[in-house]
C-alpha cells in the first residue's frame, strides 16, 4: 500500500492540528504567560513534523521543526512570546495551510527556508540580546560600562565616537551589498563598535531602509558623512557624537527600526483586516441570495396595488443593488497581479532571442473577479509568447521590413459595461490567411474547397483550431501550436469570448472580453422533462418557436432554417437523459427553442417551457458531481427549489 | 567626456549600456564579449570606466577585474549583476570592482552610479 492513499487523513488530520495552533497563538497573543497553551502548540507541532515526515512532505516537516524549536524556547522561557513573535507564528501558521492545499491539490509544496531562517532568528536574537527584562538589567549596564570605557579610551587616542545612520535608496535592489559597501569603507576609516541590527541581518538585508552603526574613528564627522554619501543608492548619511549617559533602560529609547517596524504595522493594519476567503465567500452567497428574494419579493408586489408598499420595496430594491455591488468588491482585485509577470517574460525572451521587444503595459489597476485572474494568467502567457515567437519578425527582418527595430507589444486591460476586455497586441507581422489556409490543408482540418468559400475572418479563427501552428520552426518558447484552443476553451470556461484582429504585416490584437464576475449571472429559467434549468443569458442569441414541419433532416440530425442558417437542434432531453426525446415528426406541435452560442458555434436547444429570465447565484456542486457533462453548477430558486446551471459550451 | 569600456557577453545587454550611456554624454570607447577581452581591451583603450558583467565565458568578470586592478590599482569598474547575485557581487567589490547596478537596467540609477566617478 503507497502513503499516497493516506494522504487524505494526513490532510484532514493535519488540518486539525494547524486549527488548534491557530487558535493557541491567537490565545497566546492575549495571555502570554500560559505554559499549557505553550504545552499544546509544542505538541501539535511536534505530530504534524512527525506525520509530514513519514509522507514524504518535507518542507511541512522543517516549517513545523522551526516552530517546535520555537515552542520549545517560549517554554523554556528563553523568549517571550511578544508581537514578533506572534506575527512570525502567524505567517508560518499561514504558509503552512498554504502548503497543505498544495499537498492537497498533488502540487509540489514551495520552498519555505524564508521564514524558517526568521524563525531561527527570533531564537538567536531573542535569546541573546533580549534578556533585559530580569537579569538582563546587570548585563545591560556591564555593557555600557563597557563601553563607557571604551570611548574613554578613544578620546585619549584622540578618536571619536559617532553614531552613523544610513538610509538606503527605498527601490535600491541589493540592499545589503549596499551595507557592505558603506560597511567596507567605514572599516576603512575606523572600527565599528556595535550596529543596529546586527552585522548578520545586515548582510543578510533584512533592514528597513536604514540602519545604525557606532563608530570609532579619527576622522571628522563630515568625512564620514562624504565618504558614505559617495556610495550609489545611499540617501542620506547622518553621524553624530554617540553618548551613552542618556538611555535608561525603562525609557530606552525605540531603536529606528523598531519605529519603523510599528509604523509600517500601523500603516496596514489600520487599512486592511484579514478575513477568511471562506467567510467572504458565505457573504456573497447570502447576498447573492437576497437578490434572488428581491427579485421575486419585486414580482409578487406587482400585483398589489398599495402605494406605500411600492415605495419602500423599492427603496429596498436600490439597497439590495448598492449592497450587491459593495459585496462583489470585495471579491474584485486588480488585474495587476497577472500582468506584474510579463515585463520578466518579455525581458526574458528578448535576451534569449535576436528581437527586441517593448512591453507596454495599460490598465493594470482594472478590477475583475479574484477567481478570474486565478485563471486568465496562462492563457494570457500564451498569448505573449506567441506574439514574440510567431508574431514578431527577427531584428534583422524588421530593418528590412522598415519597421523600427524595437517591436512593442501591448497588454492591456479596461472595463466596458459589465465586461473586462483584455487585449494583447503586437505590431509583428499579422496573421496571413493564406499561410492558414496552406497549413489548414496540409493539416486536413478543413477541405481545400471549403477553404475557397470562406472569409478571410473565418479562415484566421481556424488558428483556434486543435493542433495548429504557423511559425515555420517550433520553438522552445510557444512550442508547435499546442494551446490556442485551449487558450479559447479557457476563455469561454469563464464565460468570455476571444476574437482576433489582425493586418498581414502590421501585427495583431487578440481581444478578451470577460465578465466583470461568475458569481451572479442572469439566466434564463426553463423546464425540460419536469425540471428546472438555468441557461445564463450571455449564451443566449433568440427564443424561437418552431413548428414540426419546419423540422428538416440532415444526416440523420435534425436542423431548422434559422435566418438563413443551419441551425442544429439539441435535445436537452435525451443529452441530460430526463427522459424521452421530443417527437419532433409529429404534427401542429410547437416546440420552444433557445438559440445558443458558444463562440463561434450554434445551436438551438429544445426546451419544455420558459419560466423567465432572475438573477442567480451560481454555486458548486461539490467535489462528487464535479465535471458532470453538461452542468456547470447549481442554484437555488427565490421558491427553494434546487435548480442546474447548463455548460452551454459542452453541450453545442 | 568620459571613455567607456563596456563587457558582457550578451550583444543586447552592450547595446542597451552602450544606448544608455551614449545618450547621456558617455563615449563608448570599446566591447568586450568576455573577460579576456576586456583585459586586452583595457590596456589597449585605457577607458576611464568600465562595465563589467559577472557571468562571461572564457574569463569571468571577477577574474577579469582581478586582473585589471592589479596592473592598474587606479581603474574604475562598475559590476553588472542580475539579481541573486548577492555573493558574487561582493566578491566583485572584493576584487576590486567601486560599485555595482543591478539587471535589469534602470537608466538614472547606472547615471548616477556613473557620475560618482567624474
Amino acid at each position: 500500500m503507497s502513503l499516497a492513499e493516506y494522504k487524505d487523513i494526513f490532510v484532514s488530520e493535519a488540518k486539525e492540528y494547524l486549527k488548534t495552533l491557530n487558535n493557541c497563538v491567537l490565545d497566546l497573543e492575549k495571555d502570554p504567560e500560559n505554559v499549557n497553551l505553550v504545552e499544546e502548540m509544542f505538541r501539535a507541532a511536534h505530530s504534524l513534523k512527525g506525520m509530514a515526515g513519514t509522507m514524504g512532505f518535507d518542507q511541512i516537516a522543517s516549517l513545523t521543526h522551526q516552530m517546535e524549536s520555537v515552542f520549545d524556547e517560549v517554554r523554556n522561557q528563553k523568549i517571550k512570546a511578544e508581537k514578533r513573535v506572534i506575527n512570525l507564528l502567524f505567517e508560518s501558521l499561514d504558509l503552512l495551510e498554504k502548503l497543505l492545499s498544495q499537498v492537497e491539490e498533488g502540487e509540489e509544496e514551495e520552498d519555505v527556508s524564508d521564514l524558517a531562517i526568521k524563525l531561527g532568528r527570533i531564537m538567536e536574537t531573542e535569546s541573546g540580546e533580549e534578556k533585559e527584562g530580569e537579569e538582563g538589567t546587570a548585563e545591560k549596564e556591564e555593557e555600557r560600562e563597557k563601553e563607557k570605557e571604551e570611548i574613554k579610551r578613544a578620546k585619549e587616542k584622540g578618536e571619536e565616537v559617532y553614531l552613523v545612520t544610513v538610509k538606503v535608496d527605498e527601490e535600491c535592489l541589493l540592499k545589503s551589498v549596499r551595507a557592505y559597501m558603506v560597511v567596507k569603507e567605514v572599516r576603512a576609516l575606523g572600527s565599528i563598535l556595535k550596529s543596529i541590527p546586527g552585522e548578520e541581518d545586515l548582510e543578510a538585508g533584512t533592514f528597513a531602509d536604514s540602519f545604525q552603526m557606532v563608530v570609532q574613528t579619527s576622522f571628522q564627522a563630515d568625512d564620514i558623512k562624504s565618504k558614505l554619501e559617495g556610495i550609489s543608492e545611499i540617501e542620506k548619511v547622518t553621524v553624530e557624537a554617540y553618548e551613552t549617559e542618556t538611555p535608561e533602560p525603562s525609557k530606552k529609547k525605540p531603536s529606528l527600526l523598531e519605529e519603523q517596524q510599528k509604523e509600517l504595522l500601523k500603516k496596514t493594519s489600520e487599512k486592511i483586516i484579514r478575513v477568511e476567503t471562506d467567510k467572504l465567500d458565505a457573504l456573497i452567497g447570502l447576498v447573492g441570495e437576497l437578490v434572488v428574494n428581491r427579485t421575486r419579493v419585486l414580482e409578487l408586489s406587482k400585483n398589489i396595488k398599495d402605494s406605500e408598499l411600492k415605495n419602500s420595496l423599492e427603496q429596498l430594491d436600490l439597497i439590495t443593488t448598492n449592497l450587491q455591488n459593495a459585496v462583489m468588491k470585495l471579491r474584485m482585485v486588480p488585474i495587476k497581479q497577472v500582468f506584474d509577470r510579463f515585463p520578466r517574460l518579455v525581458r526574458d525572451f528578448s535576451q534569449s532571442k535576436s528581437k527586441k521587444v517593448n512591453l507596454v503595459i495599460e490598465g493594470e489597476e482594472t478590477e475583475l473577479d479574484r477567481s478570474i485572474v486565478n485563471v486568465i494568467g496562462e492563457p494570457l502567457v500564451h498569448l505573449v509568447r506567441n506574439a514574440m515567437d510567431h508574431g514578431i519578425e527577427r531584428s534583422s527582418d524588421r530593418k528590412h521590413l522598415n519597421k523600427k527595430d524595437l517591436a512593442t507589444i501591448k497588454l492591456s486591460a479596461r472595463h466596458e459595461g459589465s465586461h473586462v476586455i483584455i487585449e494583447v497586441e503586437d505590431d509583428g507581422c499579422g496573421i496571413d490567411p493564406r499561410k492558414i489556409k496552406t497549413k489548414a490543408t496540409e493539416k486536413g482540418l478543413k477541405a481545400p474547397q471549403d477553404l475557397e468559400k470562406m472569409s478571410d475572418d473565418e479562415i484566421i479563427k481556424l488558428i483556434f483550431h486543435n493542433g495548429f501552428s504557423t511559425s515555420e520552426e517550433v520553438t522552445d518558447v510557444s512550442g508547435r501550436g499546442v494551446g490556442m484552443d485551449a487558450v479559447k476553451s479557457t476563455i469561454e470556461a469563464l464565460h468570455g469570448e476571444i476574437n482576433v484582429d489582425t493586418r498581414v504585416g502590421k501585427g495583431s490584437r487578440f481581444i478578451i472580453k470577460l465578465p466583470l464576475t461568475l458569481a451572479i449571472i442572469k439566466a434564463m429559467l426553463v423546464k425540460i422533462g419536469g425540471d428546472t434549468f438555468a441557461i445564463p443569458v450571455e449564451s443566449i442569441r433568440e427564443n424561437v418557436y418552431v413548428s414540426s414541419k419546419d423540422i428538416n433532416t440532415v444526416q440523420h440530425q435534425k436542423v431548422i432554417s434559422f435566418r438563413e442558417e443551419i441551425l442544429r437542434l439539441v435535445s436537452l432531453r435525451s443529452n441530460l437523459r430526463l427522459g424521452e426525446a421530443e417527437k419532433l415528426s409529429e404534427n401542429g406541435v410547437v416546440h420552444s427553442v433557445i438559440v445558443v452560442e458558444a463562440g463561434d458555434r450554434k445551436a438551438g436547444f429544445l426546451v419544455d417551457e420558459l419560466i423567465g429570465q432572475q438573477e442567480i447565484v451560481i454555486k458548486s456542486l461539490g467535489k462528487i458531481l464535479e465535471g458532470l457533462k453538461g452542468i456547470a453548477g447549481a442554484t437555488v430558486l427565490a421558491n427553494g427549489e434546487v435548480a442546474l446551471i447548463l455548460d452551454v459550451s459542452s453541450l453545442v | 567626456m568620459s571613455k567607456v569600456l563596456i563587457a558582457d557577453d550578451t550583444a543586447f545587454m552592450r547595446m542597451t549600456l552602450k544606448n544608455i550611456l551614449e545618450k547621456n554624454g558617455y563615449e563608448v570607447v570599446g566591447e568586450a564579449e568576455d573577460g579576456v577581452q576586456a583585459i586586452e581591451k583595457y590596456k589597449e583603450l585605457n577607458p576611464s570606466l568600465v562595465t563589467m558583467d559577472i557571468t562571461m565565458p572564457n574569463l569571468d568578470g571577477i577574474a577579469a577585474i582581478k586582473e585589471i586592478v592589479k596592473n592598474d590599482p587606479e581603474a574604475k569598474i562598475v559590476v553588472c549583476s542580475a539579481m541573486g547575485q548577492k555573493a558574487l557581487v561582493i566578491e566583485a567589490l572584493n576584487a576590486g570592482a567601486k560599485d555595482f547596478i543591478v539587471k535589469p537596467f534602470q537608466p538614472d540609477r547606472i547615471i548616477d552610479s556613473l557620475k560618482k566617478f567624474q
